[in-house]
């Protein structure tokens, strides 16, 4: 009766957490770029984001080591580095949040499902509520996740007066893989 | 208005204002100076300005790891080995597990046996026709820039990324 039980608990626990990874989607290639159109056109890119996403619960999660960014020019890298993003200080950005609708996405059907997610951003070591508009594509069993949203750079304590108008644009591209 | 315009627009300003002091200055050799000095100045930021990043196919590695190695360095300390290895030359040896030439740069990735821990490089693009054909399986050094590590949630075990990647070597299997 005791192994019954033992065998058995054992059975639950183990569908029970396969469930939830297979709920799980991930990229370890997930592109970032930071824009500032000004006179500096600041273009800084990077394809090295970690990003995570649960299909069932709509957890969304983004981070990026800063120094991966990289920028056309040495003296505009150098400037993001030890200026702009101070990337020493605050070596990693970060997106924990959740996509609100989840449930409008249809993972077994092709198609472009539009989103949102609300969750808090680290930029530059401060931490910021957001909310920012995207969309999941389910395309032949692939599901990538696009978005493209602004902030404004004196939030995160950012001061350098080199970035036009003070508005980074912010865009995510990834297609993600079962964990 | 982008950076290289604005700067001509400088300098060609200057430049019109130093030939219009010329008509009321009298030692005019202090002017040709102040040219002289106007132009190297201008030449210096310019080329600070357009100044490309390094490329890395004949720079001589920092250090030198197998996949695994650098693994465990990252795993055991990563806040201490981002604080030795940031910024420096690093080629590692090891297994390409996937190639993703999907978006810009190409990332290469390698692997650990055991883990999901891996070395992500993002390729320089300068050097395709080196990476281009490299399929998983294919044993390479490559080098690049060490952008940091860090020991990942969701049990995705440790990534260590390498920017402007060059390949230095590659056997095939």
């Amino acid at each position: 009766m005791k192994i019954t039980k033992t065998i058995l608990t054992a059975f639950f626990l183990i569908a029970f957490l396969s469930g939830n990874v297979q709920d799980k989607l991930f990229s370890k290639a997930g592109k970032i770029e930071f824009i500032a159109k000004d006179h500096t056109d600041l273009e800084a890119s990077s394809r090295s984001a970690v990003v995570v996403m649960d299909k069932k619960t709509g957890e969304l999660n983004f981070s990026i080591m800063v120094k991966s960014f990289e920028l056309e020019k040495a003296g505009m890298q150098e400037k993001f580095n030890n200026k702009i993003l101070e990337t020493d200080k605050f070596p990693k950005a970060e997106f924990k949040g959740i996509l609100d609708n989840i449930s409008a996405v249809n993972f077994a059907k092709d198609g472009e499902y539009a989103v949102s997610a609300t969750g808090k951003l680290t930029i530059h070591g401060v931490i910021k509520d957001i909310t920012a508009k995207g969309k999941v594509t389910v395309k032949k069993g692939v599901v990538s996740v696009k978005s493209e949203f602004t902030v404004s750079i004196a939030d995160y304590g950012i001061s350098n007066p080199g970035i036009g108008d003070g508005i980074m644009t912010i865009t995510v591209d990834c297609s993600l893989e079962a964990l | 208005m982008n950076g290289d315009s604005s700067l001509l627009y400088l300098f060609t300003f200057t430049l019109y204002l130093f030939i219009a002091l010329m008509k009321f200055i009298k030692k005019k050799y202090i002017l040709w100076a102040g040219l002289a000095i106007l132009l190297a100045a201008g030449g210096y930021a310019y080329y600070e300005f357009m100044r490309g990043n390094p490329h890395l196919k004949n720079a001589k590695a920092d250090y030198t790891f197998e996949v695994v190695e650098i693994m465990n360095v990252f795993e055991q300390d990563a806040a201490l080995a981002n604080k030795k290895f940031m910024d420096k030359i690093i080629a590692v040896t090891g297994k390409v597990s996937k190639t993703d030439s999907n978006g810009n740069p190409a990332i290469i990735f390698m692997q650990h046996p055991d883990k999901m821990s891996s070395i992500k490089c993002s390729m320089d693009s300068i050097y395709k026709n080196d990476y281009k054909n490299i399929q998983p399986g294919t044993t390479v050094t490559i080098k690049g820039i060490c952008a940091g590590g860090e020991v990942l949630d969701f049990g995705l075990g440790t990534d260590v990324t390498l920017k402007r990647c060059a390949v230095e070597n590659k056997i095939l299997h």
